[in-house]
């Protein structure tokens, strides 16, 4: 406690309130109980600032928040938010990320001064605003002819803060609505925490609302909760969730060990430290390495991938339709109703969007045409997984293929909507089309309709491969070994070149697979010839005991794919023995059907093509000299 | 207990001012209560205070004197009377009326309490200048203890702006 330091008497200057040491000036603002005399206090001189920041800073945890690498503010918190605008201003904090929590009440000032903050932080990574269910409610009542006034102010700031923050290399912003039992510190689950983030790239949502949680928790005890109106009630666990952020998977997944991050100036060691200690798994550290990445890369775009929940899709529009965001998914599982969303749809305009992604029920196909067809000169890839009861009772008016969609790579569609898709298709529809991908519904076998699926592609193929007509069905349609569409110098027989098929289960695709080999002759497999496919996985999402009986019913069905070089199954581990022990004749059989058939993979796991883990690949020359069995232990 | 209450111990300030005080009353301050328990043999040698002149010396002393036999804070009990102590800016009458000095004083008073470690004489004077900065405007704060604004234009401006936010709660 002694302090040498402190100016003598003997000193010519008088002792003022200025030449107390830190920590004796600490000890008299922290007498403040006021937060207000506290704020003024940091506009009086420099070392008051400091000092009375810190002071607040402490009150509310903040350093260890912001060393955290996130903030996370309640709305009983606009002195913190002031002075952070404050901090900021005098420190930069170049590295923080900053978690919001904001109420109605004050909403719009205070997201005047969360614009504020990251418009004056020179980076701003990851922004994630979080609003409460009932004050957006309020404006989302269907009562309302014409939006209030001050929800268009609210989109217009809302807006602002998204520009500023993209502007200052954000990739990670995410908007959200909270349910009400969440303002009220009640820890919602961890599952429906995550809901509104499906993809599993970065499993954000779930992590940050755990620390909010936390934060929440160690707030309530220094500020009583507000009591809350009653007035809405109509609140349903749905998630709105607009969020954007990094596009390249691999970058993201690439995280191995935590970024740390440490303000140069340590001696200051209340608000100037930013020491960012994240963990590994946490979505901060996984976009900030990507943003890294990308910017050593000197190309840092913002690439950004959007979630929306329909009654938001309103007030999302206009920053959807202003911001360069590439990537949009859409899931309307939790969606409250169908017809606000779907209305909007085509109300999206995004001059920049690549990749498109729609799941769920509820979806009008007429508007997600219209939607696509608005898109359809920057689209590359697009994926429809629609539940298969939400085409049922309706009847196409609109076709998507009424405009060509000339960068189109890759295509995922559900069975049921795939005739829809290429309804009055032409050759020159998709000239780029490299994967197809028969994705599976979320719910229920559908291996009936993968008939319907294989006949509308495989008659859009003949249709498109007759302008490209190679000269037999069993010249190379690629040069082999070339299976990314980028390699191949000759754009034209760059089509069609991979196929993926998901199953529910192995039960689904061996069921499927015998409807075709039981009777051959009524197969409408017979009349499908897909000679482009060169790569070709089929895939449960669950495996079971019936992928055993795969192979058996195997050959058959791989005649129709004359130009497959790479095979991928989908199967348990012994199943993937057992075939590696098929007599040579069984392979003859397939390579008669597939002469150019080089590699079969047998992947362990489901889902995705990549996603999953590779138990075995095996060269099908080696299948046929019965060298397999070794080569098969031994990459396992 | 009568005996150590009876010794006199010799102090002697900065300005070469000495004072011949009471054991008990000089054992308000921490700092010197060690000081003494670590010297064993008695001395005649004055102890040195460095960082304290006369006259606050005299004013150091006078508190001291007043509250001598009160039960000194312990180190245990430090954590929950700092809790407590924070919400609580009321100060006993006579302290108050102790510390109306003027603003070098009370400065001074704070620094001698801190090095000579008095809690609760630091306390009282911590809380006074906290009651006189409350409900105060920057630009008050500044003309009461006389502080430049050390702020440049932009960040002034930056300021005012906050603070008008900070006003309109």
């Amino acid at each position: 406690m002694s302090d040498t330091q402190s100016s003598t008497p003997l000193d010519a200057t008088p002792t003022t309130l200025n030449s107390l040491p830190n920590e004796l000036l600490i000890k008299i603002l922290e007498y403040l109980d006021d937060d207000l005399d506290l704020y003024r206090q940091s506009s009086v001189c420099r070392s008051l600032h400091h000092s009375a920041l810190g002071v607040l800073f402490r009150r509310y945890d903040l350093e260890h928040k912001l060393a955290r690498g996130s903030l996370s503010l309640t709305r009983q918190s606009p002195f913190i938010l002031r002075c952070i605008t404050s901090a900021l201003f005098l420190n930069d904090f170049p590295k923080v990320s900053i978690q919001f929590d904001l109420d109605i009440t004050k909403m719009l000032s205070e997201l005047r001064m969360v614009k504020s903050i990251v418009s004056r932080s020179h980076r701003n990574e990851i922004l994630v605003l979080k609003f409460s269910k009932m004050a957006t409610m309020k404006w989302m009542a269907s009562d309302h002819e014409t939006p209030p006034r001050d929800f268009e102010e609210f989109t217009e700031l809302l807006q602002g803060v998204v520009d500023a923050a993209l502007e200052r290399g954000c990739c990670y912003l995410m908007v959200e609505s909270q349910s009400d039992s969440g303002y009220t510190h009640r820890p919602s689950t961890p599952s429906t925490s995550g809901a509104g983030i499906g993809n599993g790239i970065v499993a954000g949502p779930s992590t940050l609302s755990q620390t909010q949680r936390q934060v929440e928790g160690t707030q309530s005890t220094q500020v009583p909760p507000v009591p809350k109106k009653r007035r809405f009630t109509l609140f349903r666990q749905l998630r709105r969730t607009l969020s954007l952020k990094g596009k390249r998977k691999s970058v993201l997944e690439d995280s191995a060990t935590p970024v740390s991050i440490t303000n140069p100036s340590e001696e200051e060691p209340l608000s100037t430290r930013v020491q960012n200690s994240l963990d590994s798994d946490s979505p901060g550290s996984r976009v900030r390495r990507y943003s890294r990445a990308m910017q050593t890369k000197g190309t840092f775009n913002i690439l950004a991938e959007v979630l929306l929940e329909p009654t938001w899709l309103d007030w999302t529009l206009p920053i959807l339709n202003h911001s360069p965001i590439t990537t949009l998914k859409i899931d309307t599982h939790h969606f409250s109703s169908s017809s606000s969303w779907n209305l909007s749809l085509p109300k999206i305009q995004m001059g920049h969007l690549e990749s498109f992604e729609l799941l769920g029920p509820k979806i009008d196909l007429n508007r997600v045409a219209i939607f696509l067809r608005q898109h359809a000169t920057t689209l590359n890839k697009v994926i429809l997984k629609f539940d298969s009861h939400s085409s049922e009772s309706f009847i196409p008016t609109s076709n998507v293929m009424d405009v060509d969609f000339p960068k189109i790579t890759y295509l995922a569609l559900t069975p049921c909507c795939t005739p829809w898709f290429f309804n009055g298709a032409t050759e020159t529809s998709l000239p780029k089309l490299w994967t197809f991908e028969i994705a599976s519904p979320t719910g229920g076998h559908f291996f009936h309709q993968v008939d319907e699926s294989l006949k509308a592609i495989s008659s859009f193929a003949t249709l498109a491969l007759a302008a490209n007509s190679p000269s037999s069905p069993t010249d190379p349609i690629y040069p082999p070994g070339i299976y990314e569409p980028e390699a191949d110098s000759e754009p034209k027989r760059k089509w069609l070149g991979v196929l993926s098929i998901e199953f529910m289960s192995s039960l689904g695709i061996v069921s499927w697979l015998k409807t075709h080999t039981k009777d051959p002759s009524v197969s409408p497999l017979n009349l499908i010839k897909l000679p482009t496919i060169s790569e070709l996985s089929l895939f449960p999402t669950t495996l079971e005991s019936a992928d055993n009986e795969l192979f058996e019913h195997m050959p058959k069905f791989l005649g129709i794919f004359p130009g497959l070089q790479r095979l991928g199954v989908g199967v348990r581990e012994e199943v993937a023995k057992q075939a590696l022990e098929l007599e040579k004749g069984y392979w003859m059989g397939v390579k008669k059907g597939c002469p150019l058939l080089e590699v079969v993979r047998f992947l362990s796991k489901s889902g995705a093509v990549g996603a999953d883990e590779e138990l075995v690949t095996v060269l099908v020359e080696d299948l046929l000299n019965g060298k397999a069995e070794s080569l098969g232990s031994g990459s396992k | 207990m009568a005996a150590p209450a009876t010794q006199q111990i010799k102090i002697r300030c900065n300005d070469e001012k000495e004072f011949t005080v009471d054991r008990d009353v000089l054992e308000r301050s921490v700092l010197i209560k060690n000081m003494l328990e670590d010297v064993t043999e008695q001395q005649d040698a004055p102890i040195p205070l460095p960082n304290v002149s006369g006259p606050v010396m005299a004013k150091v002393l006078e508190y001291c004197t007043h509250h001598r036999g009160e039960p000194l804070p312990s180190a245990d009990t430090e954590q929950s009377q700092d809790e407590t102590r924070k919400r609580t800016t009321d100060i006993s009458e006579w302290d108050q009326k102790f510390i109306t000095v003027d603003q070098e004083m009370l400065f001074e008073i704070i620094l001698a309490a801190n090095y000579l470690d008095i809690k609760s004489l630091l306390d009282v004077g911590c809380k006074t200048v906290a009651n006189m900065i409350k409900g105060k405007t920057p630009e008050e704060i500044r003309k009461l203890f006389n502080i430049v604004n050390d702020f440049t234009p932009e960040e002034e401006a930056q300021i005012k702006k906050e603070n008008e936010w900070a006003e309109d709660r």
